[in-house]
Formats: C-alpha cells, structure tokens, sequence
C-alpha cells in the first residue's frame, strides 16, 4: 500500500510539475550520469574515513566525565589476601563434591554467615523448538544493606559458577574475591547503597533469569520462568562481573559489549582501567594491550585491529560477558576477566584485585544519580582511546550512502522517462505493491519455519533440532528463490529496486543508531553487491547478476564469515578440515542465532528474517531485470 | 548651645577618627549551597568560617547559617557527625553545638534574598531572620559553584550578579547595615559582586572571572577534597586572630597570593570608604566592644581654628554621616560649623 502510494505521489509529482521539471533538467542528468562514479567514491571513500578512526588524531583520548566518581581518591581497605585464598580452597573442595552442578547450600550458608540477606532464584528455560526439554537452574545471592540508608539503591557484584566439568575456565576465584570482600566490608559504615553479590549458574541464562525476576519483565519470546525473589534491593545502578580464574591472572580483561550490541557508559569503563592502573595490574582491552606510540604505523595497525576485534563481537549481538543482559535496564555493566599469560611480569595477587573492586564501589557509591554524563555510543580502539558517535557516523554515513544515491538516481530516470513518454500508465503499480508485499510476507511465514522444520526432521529423518532447522532454512531459501526467477517488466523491475534500496538503506541507518558494528558490516558487505545488480543487457548477464545477489544472502554471508573465522582460530589446519569445521559451525550458529532470540531477546534472527532477506528477495528477483 | 558642641564634639571625633568604626553590632549570614557528597569542601570552608566567628564573639542568634548538604550525617561519610577541614582532621568543625538555620531544601534563592531584604513572612521564627538595623556589620560568606555572573543554588536555580546587588541597595535603603564584608568562595567569584553599588561594602572573591577557585588538599581516608585554598588560607589566617587582636583587614586582603592559591583574588574597594589599614578584622569577623573612649585633648589639638572645614584624613571618605539636631541624618561632603562655636 505503502509503495504503491509512494509511486503515485512520483507520477502526480512529475505530471504535474513537468514544467518545473524541465528547469531541473541539468540536474538530473547530472545525478544519472554521475551516479554510478559518485557510488564508488562514496563506499571507497567511507571505508577509508572508517580505517581512519584507529588513527590517533581521530579518535579522542578517554577521560572521567562524572565529577562525583573521584576515582582513586580514598585509600584502599582491603587485606584480605589470605582470607580470600581460604575461601577459594573451601569453595574448590566443595565443587569437587559437585562436578556438574553448582554448590548451592554451601553458597548460600557462607551468605548467611557473612550477615547477609541471602535469596535463592530457581528458573526454568522450557524449549519450544524440537524435543521439549526443560533446563532448571537456580542462582544464590546476598544482599549487603546499607547501614545508615534506606534499600532505595543498590550495585550488584556477580559471578557465574562454573562447575569443575565444564567447558570454560572456572571462576571460582571470582567467587573467593566476592566472599572476602563482603567479610571485610560489612562492617563499613559508609556504604550509601546496597551491594548485592550474585552467583549465577548456566552463564547467560542465569543472569537473564535474575533480572527478569528482579524487574519483574520477560523481554523474550517468555520461554524463561524466572520465579520471583523474595529479597530485593532497589534499583540497580551498576554492576561489576567477575571471571577470575582459580589460579594465577597476569592481566584483567574488561569487557564492555552487551547484548545487541549495547556498551555500559564510558566512564565505567574508564574508572575500571584507571583502577588497575593505580593498583598497578596490566588491564587490557580484548585481551590487547596499548601499542607503545600509538602515532606510530605499528601503533595505528595495532589499533585498528582492536577496533574491529570490538567491532566483530559487537555485530554479533551476543554479550562477551554475563554483563551484557544489564544494560537494556538502563544498569551499567562491564566484566572484570583474568587471564594469565606465562612470561608476563606478576601474577595479580587478591590483595590487588580486591582494591580494585573496592575502588570501583567506592567510586560507585559516591554516585546520587545513574551514569549519564559520558558516552553511551562509542568504539575503543584501546582501554584510553574512544572514538565518539559523533566522529564515527561520519564515515559509516558516507559508506551507506550510495544505496540511497542510486535510489534517487533510479526515481529521476523513471521521471524523466515518464515525463518523456507523457503517461505513467506503464508502470504496473498493483504488480510492484503485490511483489513487495509477497516478499514480505515470505518473510514472516519463515519465521514459523523453525518449529515445523524441527517436527518433520525429527520424525521423518531423525535428525537433530539444530540440523532440520538449518537443512529446513536452506531447502526453504531454494525455493524461494526459484519462485522469486520469473521475469518482470523492465520498469516495474526499476521501481521495486529503486524501493528495495531505500528499505536497505533504511534498515542499515536504523542498526547504525543502536549496533554501528553490525551497521557496518552491512554496509560493507551487501552495499556493492546490492548496487551491481543493475540491468543487464543479456541472459548471461541476468545470470550473473543474480549470482552477485546470491552472495548476499544470509545464509551464504554466514558461510563466508564462518569460514573466514574458522581460518583465523585454527591456521594451522588444512583447508578441507577448515570448510568441515565451518559448515558443522554453520549448522549449529543457526540454531543458536534462534535461541538466542527467542530466549534473550537478541535481535539479529528477528530482523535477518523479517527485514534483510525480504530486501534480499526483491533485490534477487529484480537482478539484471 | 550645649547641643551645638555636643555636635561639634561627635563631628571631630568622626573627622578625627575618620576610621574609627560606626557599628554598634555584628551579624553573619553564611551560605553554603551545594548537595553532593564530593562538595563536602563546601560544608568544610562555610564551618571553618562559623568556627571562626563563634570563637571571636558572634553569637549564634546572630550568625545566620545555610547549608545545603548535611555532610555529617551523610551515609557516605565514614566519620559520621563529623565535617573535618584539614586531611589531619584535627578539628571537627560540625562539632557538638552548631545551629543550622536553613537547611536542605529550604536553602533557595528566593529564601536568600528574603532574608537578606527582611521580607519574610511574620510568622517566620527569629532564628531564620536577619534582624540588623543601620549599625549592624554583616560578615556575608558565600561558598558553591559559580559561573561567571551567578552563583548555583543546589545545582538547579541561579543566584545572579544582579540580584545580589539589587539585594544588597534594597538593605541599604532600608538601613539594614552599616557594612558589609562580602566573601565568595566559588568559581569565578569576583563576577558576583560585579554589579554592586550599595556604599560600605568590601568585597572578596576567591577567583576572578575566568578562573577556577582550587581546592587546597584531599583528604585520603574521607575520599573528598576537604578544603578549598581561599578558606584554608582565611582560616589559618583567622586562627591567629583573638577577641582584642590589631590585625587589620589590609592584612586579610593579602591572604591568599596567587602563587599559593593558583586564583587571584579579586577586592572591590571602591564601595568601601574607609581604608582597610584602619579597620580592624574583628569589625567583621569578631563582635564591638561595648564602651569606646576618647579625650578632649585629643580632639582639640587635630582642630583647625582657621578653618571651617575639617581637614579629612582619607581621600577616600566622601560621605560623612551627621546626626543634625532634628535628629534626621544628613549626608554632606564635608563639614563645617558654625563660626559660634
């Protein structure tokens, strides 16, 4: 409906302006004529602009916005060294009972003799896709009141629990740390909020569980049944997750990227760097440490591979840490990971650590008002270099650009034919509003495809929920597209395309606001091959095309990175084993991307399906037409 | 006739003495306005200030005291009851007695210039009015954030240059004071008392427009800046000052040297008539003595026969105030008496 009133008001436009039209005349021959040029230099010319954000003199060097925190100021407390490594022996030896779950009594009962207000949280993740399965899990946690102030706010400082069978390091030093800070400042007296300490199991899944019962919502598709706590303290106004290994840490890792590519406010992030560099502990950013002259070539090449090592896992939406589900409630979140390298100077004691973390809370506490004075939007190419929404929509602006030229180039050519062959009648408006709308409506239907693709494979090929949907996606995607091959008119072809590059560009500048990583991408990979699918003088070149197209398609550009992944992690395979490795990845990131959808709220199954391959199917039919 | 020399006499002892002061009673209004716990330098400078003047005489009925922030009883601070000025915490300025006049919320702009003007509402306590009259010297201390040409009022309204003048010419026409020592410790400080154009004011501002004022030091168990430079100096300064001590206000004004203070200090002097190497600092700081001698023969020998008028001692005295027989106050240039004396 919408298209078709959108041509309409072109054809009544041009008709009735002809007149004014003809005064243009130079203009538009210009746009046409020049189109294509001014598209290369735009994307090439953005890409360049983007690159050029690593450099030095572009992005801008970090500093603490929000008075109030005074970083550093107070003298450290804690000494609780040989304390924190007593409870790190006490919780090893009680994980050893438990190899594959999560010491709860044990948990709880230290809580309860520190004097906390200790709470329990059992959820439950029912599956509706495949086999019905249920996965229970049930996090603890401890409040610590504020003793001369009412429960109005609170910070929460996290932990997931890792079982001694389980595939990732575990934590338990984290825990440890959590425990001796809480036995060496309950006692404090000028704690003005809350702390909430929180020991989550299942990774991402607990700590979404929590705070959908501690704020009573189910962003998700509700598969989720997060109970209800008992204990509460008040809005949270920040949140520190701790991923300390067991054994020696040589350096901390912050984490920033959340869920669909939310960041925590900048000064969190820099009051967490400023910390460890006055306890004099290496605090890294991507597990990267600062070049030495970051003026230098080097410096420069340096930074810029953090900056797209940021960019990659902010495109994907999915949180490096269990603090990324804390920020769509407006809680600012980073994670504290250690890692240890061999060779690198000393081992980070508990002492350092600690003074870390009660720095932080002190800073945290002194706060009367949420984050808001620093950046939300930013990109690091460094842990004290940012680059500003401000500086970096320019470059991603003018990289998106061309879509939108060729769109106004493409309405000026159909205008300017019009005006010449005086009527708009060979337009077919009901076949281009039905084509559109077709697609989209392809769109939504695949959205009901993974449950009955799970059914039937099962009960037909016994396959597994993860292996159906994938085949089912791809049986499904063949189909369209052979549907989608019938040829239109050379016109209608021109105004689908001209509406297809429009929605494009509207969807790239839309993700651009909230994920300028995954905007960037997009931009990068599908603005030159949406923009080569012009009209081709023979079949050959229809083919070809169409070929180009194809190379946009989700699944294929999924390939392609996972391939392109699989070389980076693993080099020292051989290319056949690489491909395997990359398809079964392929296979199973399907699965997750809808999980993580239906069970997070994770944004990138929703509009992959309902908005990129719609475009995908109109840029694919209309290819060299 | 006897009137007449009665006359003659007060004049050459006003001529005489032309420094000698006029108040009969000392007042001060000191305001503090801002609300977060990283301004407890602020609540620090404005009670090393009360500390000062309680010590050197001014009664708390006559100290009118408004703080923003209750600092002591902060759940942040982790010395509760205490607001310490010095990072060796010496002296507890909140301390056991202090009297609060206004205090959170009820520190506002329009509660300011109200009390200043006397134009609050009848059934306001005593304790909350600034009950002066035209011999009364008023110690007005002001500490908090300014920008240039206002002062911030708990981070939301704004106290303008203006209105403190237009403030302070309504308590002169209403002989609210006799003078008025102006101190502000903010930002850009000497901005506030830009526009003033009342007679009998001295004004002190930390900073001139376009600097900051500093903070001199932090304290690292409190985890704030306790003091800012231009209190710590006049504190310091204050504490060498006793009920009966000579130290004049010349002395006060070259506290704080930029090289110490990284500020300048801005002083408006031209308001004030008498030179401030005659005006002692307990004038402002500390109370009046109830009783002041003076002899005839003193006062005889600095007559001029030959003259009719009184020779002045300072360029700078341009208004005499004479009580004329009608008991109405006049103000002339310069005096002269009748040849029938």
């Amino acid at each position: 409906m919408a298209a078709t009133l959108v041509l309409k008001i072109m054809g009544v436009l041009s008709n009735r302006t002809s007149g004014k039209f003809s005064l243009l005349d130079p203009l538009v021959k210009i746009v046409i004529t020049w189109n294509r040029n001014v598209c290369y230099f735009c994307y090439i010319f953005g890409i360049l602009g983007f690159v050029s954000l690593a450099y030095e003199s572009v992005s801008s060097g970090v500093y603490i916005s929000e008075n109030a925190l005074l970083p550093g100021l107070v003298h450290g407390q804690f000494n609780s060294e040989s304390v924190a490594r007593e409870f790190l022996t006490s919780i090893q030896e009680e994980a050893s009972r438990y190899p594959n779950g999560m010491p709860y009594a044990w948990i709880a009962a230290q809580f309860q003799q520190l004097g906390l207000d200790v709470g329990t949280q059992d959820f439950v993740l029912r599956y509706n896709i495949g086999p019905k399965t249920n996965y229970t899990g049930r996090n603890v946690y401890g409040i610590l009141r504020a003793r001369r102030h009412s429960s109005r706010e609170s910070v929460v400082l996290a932990a997931p629990y890792r079982p001694p069978n389980s595939v990732f390091t575990p934590t338990n030093g984290g825990i440890a740390l959590m425990l001796a800070f809480a036995k060496a400042f309950r006692s404090a007296s000028y704690w003005a909020k809350d702390i909430i300490f929180l020991v989550t199991e299942h990774e991402h899944l607990g700590m979404e569980a929590w705070l959908e019962a501690y704020h009573r919502v189910s962003p998700a598709a509700g598969l989720v049944d997060s109970g209800d706590l008992k204990e509460r303290a008040g809005s949270i106004q920040a949140a520190i997750n701790l991923e300390i290994p067991e054994g020696r840490a040589s350096y901390i890792d912050v984490k920033i990227e959340g869920l669909n590519g939310q960041l925590p406010n900048l000064d969190l992030v820099n009051l967490a760097h400023r910390l460890c560099r006055r306890e004099r502990v290496q605090s890294t950013f991507k597990k990267r440490v600062d070049p030495y002259d970051g003026t230098s070539l080097e410096g420069f090449l340096e930074n810029l591979e953090t900056m797209l090592s940021m960019m990659s896992s902010q495109a994907t939406g999915v949180p490096t840490g269990n603090h990324g589900f804390f920020h769509r409630f407006g809680i600012e979140a980073i994670t504290l990971a250690g890692y240890y390298e061999p060779g690198m100077h000393h081992p980070i004691r508990y002492h350092e650590l600690g003074r870390i973390v009660e720095g932080i809370f002190r800073s945290l506490n002194n706060l009367q008002e949420r984050f808001h004075q620093s950046f939300f939007f930013y990109l690091l190419s460094g842990t004290n270099r940012y680059i500003s929404i401000g500086v970096y929509m320019i470059p991603f602006s003018i990289m998106a650009a061309p879509l939108l030229l060729r769109a106004v180039s493409i309405w000026f050519d159909l205008v300017q034919s019009h005006n010449a062959q005086k009527d708009l009648t060979s337009l077919n408006y009901d076949q281009v509003c039905g084509i559109i709308i077709l697609c989209h409506v392809f769109g939504s239907c695949l959205f009901l495809l993974p449950s009955t693709a799970a059914k039937l494979g099962l009960s037909y090929f016994e396959f597994e929920t993860d292996e159906s949907v994938y085949y089912g996606f791809i049986l499904a995607s063949v189909i369209i597209a052979m549907l989608l091959m019938f040829p239109v008119k050379r016109i209608d072809a021109r105004a689908i395309r001209c509406i297809a590059h429009l929605e494009m560009a509207t969807l790239m500048f839309a993700t651009a606001l909230q994920n300028i990583s995954l905007a960037t991408f997009q931009a990068f990979i599908v603005t030159p091959l949406f923009l080569g699918t012009g009209t081709a003088s023979s079949r050959k070149g229809v083919f070809f095309k169409r070929l180009i197209v194809l190379l946009a398609h989700p699944v294929m550009i999924l390939h392609v990175v996972l391939l392109l992944d699989a070389y980076r992690t693993f080099p020292e395979e051989t290319p056949p084993s690489i491909l395997l490795k990359s398809l079964s990845a392929a296979k199973r990131s399907v699965m997750y991307s809808l999980m993580d959808s239906f069970v997070y709220g994770n944004k990138m199954y929703d509009t992959c399906i309902q908005f990129y391959l719609p475009i995908w199917m109109l840029h694919w039919l209309t290819a060299g037409q | 006739m006897l009137q007449k020399l009665a006359l003659a006499f007060t004049c050459l002892i006003l001529s005489a003495e032309s420094s000698k002061s006029s108040h009969t009673n000392n007042w001060a209004v000191l305001v503090e306005t801002s609300r977060f716990w990283f301004d407890y330098r602020h609540v620090a400078n404005l009670l090393s200030i009360y500390r000062s003047v309680k010590r050197l005489g001014i009664p708390d009925s006559q100290i009118i005291l408004m703080m923003a922030e209750d600092i002591a009883c902060n759940p942040r601070n982790p010395r509760p009851a205490t607001v310490f000025n010095n990072a060796e915490q010496h002296i507890n300025v909140y301390g056991e007695e202090i009297e609060v006049d206004y205090r959170g919320q009820g520190v506002t702009v329009d509660n300011f210039v109200r009390l200043l003007t006397g134009r609050l509402p009848p059934e306001t306590p005593k304790s909350k009015q600034l009950l002066t009259d035209e011999g009364s010297n008023i110690l007005v201390y002001m500490t908090g954030h300014g920008i240039d040409g206002s002062f911030k009022f708990q981070g939301r309204e704004d106290l303008t240059d203006v209105k403190i003048a237009n403030a302070f010419r309504e308590m002169w026409q209403k002989r609210r004071y006799n003078e008025i020592l102006f101190i502000a410790d903010t930002c850009q400080a000497a901005s506030l008392f830009q526009k003033l154009s009342s007679p009998n004011i001295l004004a002190i501002g930390s900073s001139l427009v376009g600097e900051y004022s500093h903070s001199h030091h932090m304290d690292p168990a409190i985890g704030v800046h306790i003091i800012d430079q231009y209190t710590h100096h006049a504190f310091e300064f204050l504490k060498s000052v006793t009920q009966d001590s000579d130290k004049r206000m010349s002395e006060f004004l070259e506290i704080c040297p930029e090289k110490r203070c990284l500020s300048t200090i801005g002083i408006r002097l031209d308001l004030y008539q008498r030179d401030p190497r005659d005006v002692k600092v307990t004038e402002f700081f500390g109370t009046i003595r109830p009783t002041e001698e003076y002899s005839l023969d003193t006062a005889l020998l600095k007559f001029d026969k030959n003259t009719t008028t009184v020779p002045l001692k300072s360029e700078k005295m341009s208004v005499i105030k004479i009580q004329s027989s009608s008991g109405k106050f006049q103000y002339g240039n310069q005096i002269s008496f009748p040849k029938k004396v």
